[in-house]
């Protein structure tokens, strides 16, 4: 890696759908915590289950 | 070309014509000899102390950002309050530990110890703002302990240096020089945890809680010690206590005494225990790894390791380990994927550990260790 490229983490959510198991990665909000209910599928519009966060290093 | 030929090519340190040597360029040659067997070692120390002093700069911007970082925090909190003046007598807030001469009985001692200091943390971050929820002021006391340990840090390695200035012993320099990249890297982390501390996003400690709280989701829980939550579940025959920290606050609840109360109090006849915490991992293996053993995989001073073990021991109960592996940044910054995404390996290793060594009608305590903050359960 060169000296301008450094890595920067990026903290995503990942929620799951509880009905068709459908798993959405958005960019973390401030309140989201793990096994909270998240957004509305957009799939189904059932109710999702925040069942993820995590960071990922991006260079910039 | 030879070697020789090229030396004889730099004049005037080789002249040709052997005899006609000048007396000066012996002393080019002779003098440094001289002079670093009179100053070479002040000037190792000077190097040293460069070095050395480069380093304290950098923790010091640390131990300032974590101040400011706490300052505002608070302030985010509650406006009506200056909370310079407290966080600043907070950071110079000391443990004195028991006399360990005669060391029989001393873990109830540390634990009494350790429950005061955090009671008293707890009550000073209440002091800030008495209607402050249990999430931010675990949040705040978090911040506040990395806000210490920053401190702490660049003030013991501020001493030795200025030590090793004033009595100009090499010593004192040459240890700090050696260990200052672990330092740095432990001041580093600790500096980036705040961070997540802030935003009460889950660290890389909290994979133990996170495998144990899917577990525990929808079911019903009690708390069975400070902070911490427990709940029974089934499978395959077997009846499963979980149990977890209290989350999504930033809290390690108290396992030890909560196995205890367990066992000893409600007089369940737990016939395993298996315990998922995070490990720091040795340099050269995989961030997310998991491993297998026995033995209580429980860290910090050590009270509550004590107390599984006494129980444990004292009804022989086999304690099983499963770890993941992290580095120090790792476990105390924001969770990274390697590490998330461990959990199903991890959930596979504790029902394949339930199969193969409990049967039926066995009762197995589940322990999640480590900080729960931001991980529900």
């Amino acid at each position: 890696m060169s000296k301008e490229e450094k890595e920067k983490p990026i903290v995503y959510t990942i929620e799951e759908c509880q009905k068709c198991g459908l798993k959405t990665k958005r960019t973390f909000k401030i309140g989201d915590f793990v096994y909270m209910v998240g957004e509305l599928c957009s799939k189904c519009k059932a109710s999702t289950l925040i069942t993820m966060i995590y960071a990922e290093s991006v260079k910039v | 070309m030879s070697l020789l030929d090229i030396l004889l090519q730099i004049n005037p340190f080789f002249p040709e014509g052997g005899g006609e040597t000048q007396w000066w360029t012996y002393l080019i040659w002779i003098l440094p000899i001289f002079f670093f067997i009179f100053y070479g070692q002040r000037l190792q120390m000077w190097m040293v102390l460069n070095d050395v002093s480069k380093s304290i700069k950098k923790l010091q911007n640390m131990k300032d950002n974590a101040r400011k970082e706490a300052i505002d925090y608070a302030k985010s909190i509650s406006q009506n309050i200056d909370p310079a003046e407290r966080i600043d007598r907070f950071l110079e807030y000391f443990t004195i530990f028991p006399v360990d001469m005669d060391p029989s009985g001393i873990v109830p001692k540390v634990h009494h110890l350790l429950r005061v200091r955090d009671e008293r943390i707890k009550a000073e971050v209440r002091k800030m703002s008495p209607s402050m929820d249990t999430v931010t002021a675990s949040k705040m006391e978090n911040i506040l302990e990395a806000a210490t340990v920053l401190n702490l840090i660049f003030k013991v390695v501020r001493h030795f240096y200025l030590m090793g200035k004033k009595t100009t012993s090499m010593f004192f320099l040459v240890q700090l020089q050696m260990i200052m990249p672990i330092l740095l890297q432990e001041a580093e982390a600790l500096n980036k945890a705040i961070t997540a501390f802030k935003a009460g996003q889950p660290i890389g400690d909290g994979i133990g809680p996170m495998i144990v709280g899917k577990m525990m989701f929808n079911k019903e829980k009690r708390t069975i010690a400070k902070e911490t939550v427990v709940c029974e579940d089934l499978y395959n025959g077997r009846t499963l206590y979980l149990m977890k920290a209290e989350g999504p606050a930033g809290s390690v609840g108290e396992p030890g005494t909560a196995v205890e109360k367990l066992i000893k109090e409600t007089g369940i006849n737990v016939n395993s225990i298996i315990m998922i915490d995070a490990a720091l991992k040795l340099e050269g293996e995989k961030t997310g790894d998991v491993a297998e053993g026995v033995g209580a995989a429980i860290g910090g001073v050590g009270v509550e390791r004590f107390q599984i073990e006494e129980v444990a021991t004292r009804h022989g109960i086999p304690v099983y380990a499963i770890i993941i592996k992290q580095s120090v940044l790792d476990a105390i910054t924001v969770m990274k994927k390697e590490i998330a995404e461990s959990i199903d390996k991890v959930s596979k290793s504790v029902f394949n550990l339930i199969d193969d060594k409990t049967k039926e009608g066995d009762k197995v305590l589940i322990i999640g260790v480590g900080n729960t903050l931001g991980v529900a359960q």
